[in-house]
């Protein structure tokens, strides 16, 4: 089956074959057989040509962070339906596509930085959020539009809360 | 001798007092709040007892509570640890006057300690450099002014009743001088319900550098390898070494005689830290003394081979130190690495959750203090401290190597930690060069990040989407609402044609 992913915004389009453990990759015309195991609800373990890599994984609300011997990889992945459907043009893209900003942990909201309707960048400054007696600054992920502010001034979020919704500028930058 | 001490606090620090005393021969008792009850200090204590809901206004810092438990389970002595009621001079008064021993410095000197004015007073009379600034609390714009006139800009607003960064506030210009000083009192006031700050001159990225003393009953004192902790964040240590590679033997030596004359100054007795300012110019001043054990205090004991908790229970209970000035000496280079419940990478913003894998590391020259264990929630409502990694080494870049290696092998998951940022932090050239201040981290963040996303490995790369895909898969499979999902689970897309051909 062939995927396509996006690492830290780069393209990578591959092929995967399974067979219990073992996964065969296609990449750039050669083949390679890997050993793959889940260790934990987070975590892998990976033989590459016998290269071993351990892998620690944490699914965020625009993909998946990874990280393997302490690096970090922000992975975002699409697979064939999701491929044929951008083809045909089924992904509504004429109005940019809408994006969350979701609490990391719970918190007090002390100050809001942004509006309805404003123009932010991605790493903008959105708003504070207090937790564990500090100050913690939320930015955003994503450039667009502010969409709506969900939370309020001095209102307590739960973890996974929605603080903004964007709707995402159509460059595709996510 | 001590026979059965309480130790009021949790998480690392209570797991590493515990351990010495469990070795000295005596009984614990560990207290908890009700998120802690499977938390590593009550598994190891030799007793545990619950006092209250978790928020540490009505557990840890309840002083009645903590009393009353002592005096019922009949401990003779009481060690704070840091943080929570560690430098709260009334706590220390009360718990004397409930006629048990206080592991930790008489409440006086504390209480001149804990009064950063006082302090810089104190430190003055002993004849120690201190930092240009006010000699009094700050009592309204005109005074600052004129402050300001004598020492001139930039100068800093610094809280009298506590320091890490709380109520501390940089001022550029006059223009700006009066709204500053307005955040920093009500900053101070909501940190340490005391809104009285002074003035200080802004030294521009200087190295923090401190002195480890210990001192006895019996006047005898001691002061230690300096550690150098200039790599912080938010005036926050994370990484810290010993000793450090900015100062000679000479300046430790001066630094060292003011360290011990301004103990002995105050009639201070146990553990305590004397910090520095060192400037580019090797000029060093006065900043503050710590009057409790130190987070980073196992830097001291891995090069040195005392055990300052040991020590500090002895003084306590008052006995002689067990070592005089001549008898320790350093031997190689160590390095702590703080791993915080924090993603380093995103303003450290502090992260939650259960730790539903954890890979300790180990081996020669290694040693990890911490308070984890799988499944247990990480919550929000203590410091997000997890543990503290220790590497030490014959010379620096072996110890630094050996971090590296250690880090590696460190896999805490479920939550976000600092670990990937430490690494990232041990890979700089600039740290491997020793040529960094407190500067460093707000100059090289985004060299930090671009290390830390780098990837030489083009295998990495796809294997870092293979388990992407998988967990998403097993996650489509097994919907969190528990309704079935129409969606065919990719792997399964994939089995089945594989049993086709």
């Amino acid at each position: 089956m062939k995927f396509q992913a996006t690492i830290d915004g780069k393209e990578l389009t591959f092929e995967i074959r399974k067979s219990g453990q073992q996964i065969t990759i296609q990449l750039d015309g050669s083949t390679e057989n890997w050993d793959f195991i889940r260790l934990s609800p987070h975590s892998y373990s990976i033989l590459t040509r016998g290269k071993s890599h351990y892998l620690s994984i944490t699914e965020q609300s625009d993909g998946y962070k990874v990280v393997i011997d302490q690096r970090t990889y922000q992975v975002q992945i699409k697979d064939e339906t999701d491929l044929l459907l951008e083809q045909f043009g089924m992904e509504d893209t004429s109005t940019g596509s809408h994006g969350q900003i979701r609490a990391p942990i719970p918190g007090l909201v002390s100050v809001i930085f942004v509006e309805p309707g404003q123009i932010i960048e991605k790493g903008d400054k959105l708003m504070i959020l207090e937790a564990m007696k500090m100050e913690n600054e939320i930015n955003s992920s994503m450039s667009g539009t502010i969409e709506k502010v969900a939370v309020s001034q001095g209102q307590s979020v739960e973890k996974n809360a929605l603080l903004i919704s964007i709707i995402m500028d159509n460059n595709g930058n996510r | 001798m001590l026979k059965k001490i309480l130790i009021a606090n949790r998480g690392e620090i209570a797991v590493r007092i515990i351990r010495t005393c469990h070795e000295m021969g005596i009984e614990t008792v560990a207290i908890f709040s009700e998120v802690d009850r499977s938390s590593p200090h009550v598994l190891m204590a030799s007793e545990a007892y619950s006092i209250g809901p978790a928020p540490s206004t009505e557990s840890y810092l309840r002083m009645d509570k903590i009393v009353k438990v002592a005096k019922s389970s009949g401990a003779d002595a009481v060690h704070p640890g840091y943080g929570f009621l560690s430098e709260n001079s009334h706590f220390a008064y009360t718990i004397t006057e409930a006629g048990l021993t206080w592991i930790g410095p008489p409440p006086d000197a504390m209480a001149q300690m804990g009064d950063k004015i006082a302090a810089r007073n104190l430190a003055l009379k002993a004849g120690l450099p201190v930092i240009p600034g006010s000699e009094k609390t700050i009592s309204g714009n005109t005074e600052a002014i004129q402050i300001t006139k004598s020492i001139g800009f930039p100068i800093l607003f610094k809280a009298v009743g506590g320091g890490g960064g709380k109520g501390m506030r940089i001022v550029h210009s006059e223009k700006e001088l009066h709204g500053v000083m307005e955040i920093a009192m009500s900053e101070a006031e909501s940190a340490f319900s005391d809104d009285r700050i002074f003035i200080e001159k802004y030294l521009h990225h200087p190295r923090h550098i401190e002195i480890q003393v210990v001192a006895d009953s019996q006047g005898n004192c001691i002061a230690m390898t300096e550690r150098e902790c200039s790599i912080q964040r938010r005036y926050q240590k994370i990484i810290e070494e010993s000793p450090s590679t900015f100062i000679n033997r000479k300046i430790w030596r001066k630094m060292a005689d003011y360290a011990k004359e301004i103990a002995r100054r105050s009639g201070y007795i146990g553990v305590g830290t004397v910090e520095f300012l060192v400037d580019k110019n090797r000029s060093f001043y006065f900043l503050e003394m710590n009057t409790r054990l130190q987070v980073e205090h196992p830097v001291t004991e891995v090069i040195t081979g005392v055990d300052l908790v040991r020590e500090q229970i002895q003084v306590a209970a008052g006995e002689k130190l067990s070592v005089h000035d001549q008898q320790w000496e350093h031997r190689g280079h160590a390095i702590e690495c703080r791993v915080y419940a924090e993603d380093g990478f995103t303003n450290f913003i502090p992260s939650t959750g259960t730790i539903v894998e954890l890979d300790i590391p180990g081996g020669f020259g290694i040693r990890f203090d911490h308070g984890m264990r799988v499944s247990q929630e990480i919550t929000p409502y203590y410091d997000p401290l997890l543990g503290k990694l220790i590497a030490w080494g014959t010379n620096r870049n072996q110890a630094i190597k050996r971090m590296q290696r250690a880090l590696k092998e460190c896999h805490i998951v479920g939550i976000e930690t600092t670990i990937p940022f430490c690494y990232a932090v041990l890979s700089h050239p600039r740290f491997y060069s020793g040529d960094y201040n407190t500067g460093f981290l707000s100059q090289e963040l985004d060299n930090l990040r671009k290390d830390n996303s780098k990837h030489g490995d083009a295998h990495l790369d796809i294997a870092s989407v293979l388990s992407a895909i998988h967990d998403s898969d097993l996650k489509e499979r097994a919907p969190a609402n528990g309704k079935l999902t129409s969606r065919r689970s990719r792997w399964k897309t994939e089995g089945r044609r594989d049993s086709l051909l």
